[in-house]
């Protein structure tokens, strides 16, 4: 941070760079924050959104399996899809992201008996949506963060799958947040609608916890008012698909005013929000650039992290040591997020 | 949230943008269908984020993990979809050498009664080189160089919508793979931008504009885990069969190994354009306590930030830091002569009055061999602090650690 801080700190270029980061953000297709989905798209969670709703809707077969030619062996079963139906069940939900944004998904089940059939089969319905004076199909997509990929019309439903609301990029971009109406259209003469007000991030408790700790939080933090120290954050797999390992190191000073570092890590749930009593150390008997032999690693004391959303770290320390010039104290501290790294936005 | 059901008051039936219902009405390609149900089923993501290779290497574990990966994460990331580039986010022009030729597609013809037709395409296949580190990855078993692999689809005209082509069957044929493998084990995801694990190119599907797709993996647990870099056959089908029902409409072609020289592929044997993935920390494996932090930051879509923090020591041996940082073009693949500095008259948790003094250092230039290797070269004194870190020479730091969403390879 340090100098990212030092020469962006408090001054017209550090105003600069975060505008120009949230202009260049603009720029991009994406209806939610990259961030939003760090762990991935949850299937059944309809019943966590306060507003969400679930409809049935009956959606036909695979139009394809009407023209298999009559002497192939797969006829009879196709004539059987090409005339199937099914009820699914259509549900339109927002899952909360940071900064008072939120996500839209679409979710199809298929009953619980007919998961996985290839045999019969639903296809995918149309879906479109009015936002005040514009109307059009929109692009859904079984990724996050996608800009291109898109599930098509009438392309099989096998089981149970969910869908991000995206925008296309050199077309007319809905606002997700703000009100709409979302059509899902069975092709066959029925629809579902699902009226969606302004999101409202009060209605959505998640939205004001704070955030699951993943590596969009790497970055690096510093209080405006004091530039020149500041704390840069890493959010590591370990690989074990459980835990993850967050990383800290504090740049300050010691009590001559001469730079001084610390050093936190420490293991934790993924999913978690906080985590408490990282250790903090501070190393002794090292030199510059490797000349040294060993350094020593003394315990300092503790910290707790958490991240209110993407643009805040806050954090309490205390010092447990009385070593000699190393810098001790305790307090609560919230620190700001200096500029955005690339492709690992968080906004 | 309000929802309602209701019967449309016209019976309408919206294809638009949709594959063509008929497409595969045609009584001489009869498995369509069935091919499209094969890979829906190959599109079910194994349970676990990691996994293992069919020939036992290990795989970097992530989240949002791909362990079906066929190339390293960073490999596209500075590939913007663009209103110029017919808004693909994959490369449109093809570099280094080619594979391929003209290729027969089914096509659907509006001006036909019974809508078939075929077109004649070009499919060109290509490789890009990507960070090469030498480590054996499920992709990468023999940890030799890495590309990622394309494949771009040229029509004639372009656009045109009276009559398109329809994505074929592709298969690959690799090793003991053969094709129309029993387990469906040759078939190969073809996408329209990088980093997906679920998206893919439906069979059938309308090409109305020359399009670019990258070749990956099923996240299927049964499905292949093909090594790209190695040679392979490729074919493309576009599910025409005779009489006796046998095939008519199959291609192959031959895609040798990648096997990248300083003409072939110059990217290879170069740095790696400094991007975001190159974020994280790095040291010496012999001196472990010292490192550097390093970030790359947006600014404006043409340059970014490149922002080092040296974590070190005095000649005293108490931690001491010095902070780098410099802006460049996006594409760089090496940063020359930033201004190296630190700060004096500060406190600890913010107990100091501000400003602290900026005291300039020296210089740092920096470039990545690999995702996984840091080479720098320095030279500074520190004037305004007795004792502290003073010196030049030149290092190379290795990473420590993969941060989740942003796995360099």
């Amino acid at each position: 941070m340090s100098q990212v801080a030092a020469t962006l700190r408090g001054c017209a270029l550090l105003a600069g760079i975060l505008v120009a980061t949230q202009a260049f953000a603009d720029l991009s297709v994406h209806a939610y924050p990259q961030s939003c989905f760090a762990d991935g798209l949850p299937l059944g969670q309809v019943a966590r959104d306060p507003h969400g709703q679930s409809l049935p809707l009956s959606l036909h077969g695979d139009f394809n399996a009407c023209f298999v030619n009559p002497v192939a062996p797969n006829y009879a079963a196709s004539q059987v899809e090409c005339h199937y139906s099914e009820t699914v069940t259509i549900a339109a939900f927002r899952v909360p992201c940071s900064g008072g944004t939120s996500a839209t998904l679409l979710e199809i089940d298929r009953p619980v008996n007919m998961q996985g059939n290839t045999n019969s089969y639903p296809t995918f319905p149309g879906v479109w949506v009015k936002q005040q004076n514009l109307i059009g199909y929109i692009r859904l997509a079984a990724d996050p963060n996608t800009t291109n990929s898109q599930m098509y019309v009438n392309g099989p439903v096998y089981r149970s799958s969910i869908y991000t609301l995206e925008n296309t990029i050199g077309a007319p971009a809905f606002d997700y947040n703000q009100a709409f109406t979302l059509t899902v259209d069975n092709n066959t003469g029925f629809a579902v609608q699902f009226d969606f007000a302004t999101y409202n991030p009060a209605d959505y408790p998640a939205a004001t916890q704070g955030m699951p700790i993943s590596g969009y939080l790497t970055g690096a933090w510093y209080d405006p008012a004091h530039g020149g120290e500041g704390i840069l954050t890493e959010v590591l797999d370990n690989g074990d698909g459980a835990t993850r390992t967050f990383a800290a190191t504090w740049y300050t000073f010691d009590a001559l005013g001469a730079p001084y570092w610390l050093i936190a890590q420490a293991s934790f749930a993924i999913g978690a929000t906080h985590i408490d009593n990282v250790p903090v150390q501070f190393d002794g008997n090292g030199g510059f650039a490797g000349a040294f032999t060993a350094v020593t690693r003394n315990p300092w004391g503790m910290m707790n992290v958490s991240f209110p959303d993407c643009g805040h770290l806050h954090f309490s320390y205390a010092s447990s040591t009385n070593a000699s010039g190393v810098p001790t104290g305790s307090g609560t501290r919230d620190w700001v997020r200096i500029g955005n790294l690339h492709a690992l936005s968080c906004n | 949230m309000y929802a309602k059901r209701f019967r449309l008051a016209l019976a309408l039936t919206f294809v638009a943008g949709a594959t063509s219902l008929w497409a595969a009405g045609d009584a001489s390609r009869p498995g369509i269908a069935a091919e499209q149900a094969t890979r829906a089923r190959l599109l079910v993501p194994t349970a676990n984020t990691s996994g293992t290779s069919a020939s036992g290497t290990s795989q970097a574990k992530e989240l949002i993990a791909n362990s079906a990966r066929a190339y390293p994460a960073g490999c596209f990331s500075d590939t913007q979809p663009s209103a110029a580039g017919n808004i693909e986010p994959l490369p449109v022009v093809t570099s280094g050498p080619t594979y391929g030729g003209t290729v027969t597609l089914y096509a659907y013809d509006t001006t036909q009664s019974n809508h078939d037709s075929t077109e004649n395409v070009t499919i060109t296949i290509w490789r890009v080189a990507c960070s090469s580190s030498g480590d054996k990855l499920s992709y990468n078993p023999d940890g030799g160089p890495v590309a990622a692999t394309l494949m771009r689809i040229t029509r004639t005209s372009s656009g045109t919508t009276s009559k398109y082509p329809t994505f074929p069957s592709v298969r690959i044929s690799q090793g003991s793979i053969g094709f129309d493998d029993a387990n469906y084990r040759d078939y190969v995801r073809v996408v329209t931008e990088p980093n997906t694990v679920i998206a893919d190119t439906l069979v059938d599907a309308p090409v109305i504009d020359s399009t670019t797709y990258v070749l990956e993996n099923y996240p299927y647990s049964g499905a292949s885990i093909f090594a790209m870099n190695q040679a392979f056959q490729i074919r493309f089908d576009n599910g025409y069969t005779n009489g006796s029902g046998q095939p008519t409409g199959q291609i192959v072609f031959n895609v040798p190994d990648y096997n990248p020289t300083a003409s072939t592929y110059p990217a290879a044997s170069q740095p790696l354009p400094i991007n975001g993935y190159l974020s994280g920390s790095w040291y010496d494996p012999t001196h472990s306590g010292e490192g550097i932090l390093t970030q790359v930051f947006d600014v404006d879509g043409k340059t970014r930030i490149f922002a080092a923090t040296w974590y070190t020591f005095d000649n005293a041996g108490i931690p001491f830091w010095l902070a780098a940082q410099g802006t460049f073009n996006i594409g760089a693949t090496s940063i020359s002569n930033m201004t190296v500095g630190y700060r004096t008259g500060g406190g600890f948790a913010g107990n100091f009055t501000p400003p602290t003094t900026l005291q300039t250092w020296g210089t740092m230039s920096v470039s990545f061999p690999s995702c996984q290797k840091m080479s720098f070269s320095y030279n500074g004194n520190t004037s305004a602090v007795n004792g502290g870190p003073s010196g030049s020479g030149s290092k190379t730091f290795v990473r420590i650690g993969s941060i989740n969403s942003l796995s360099c390879q």
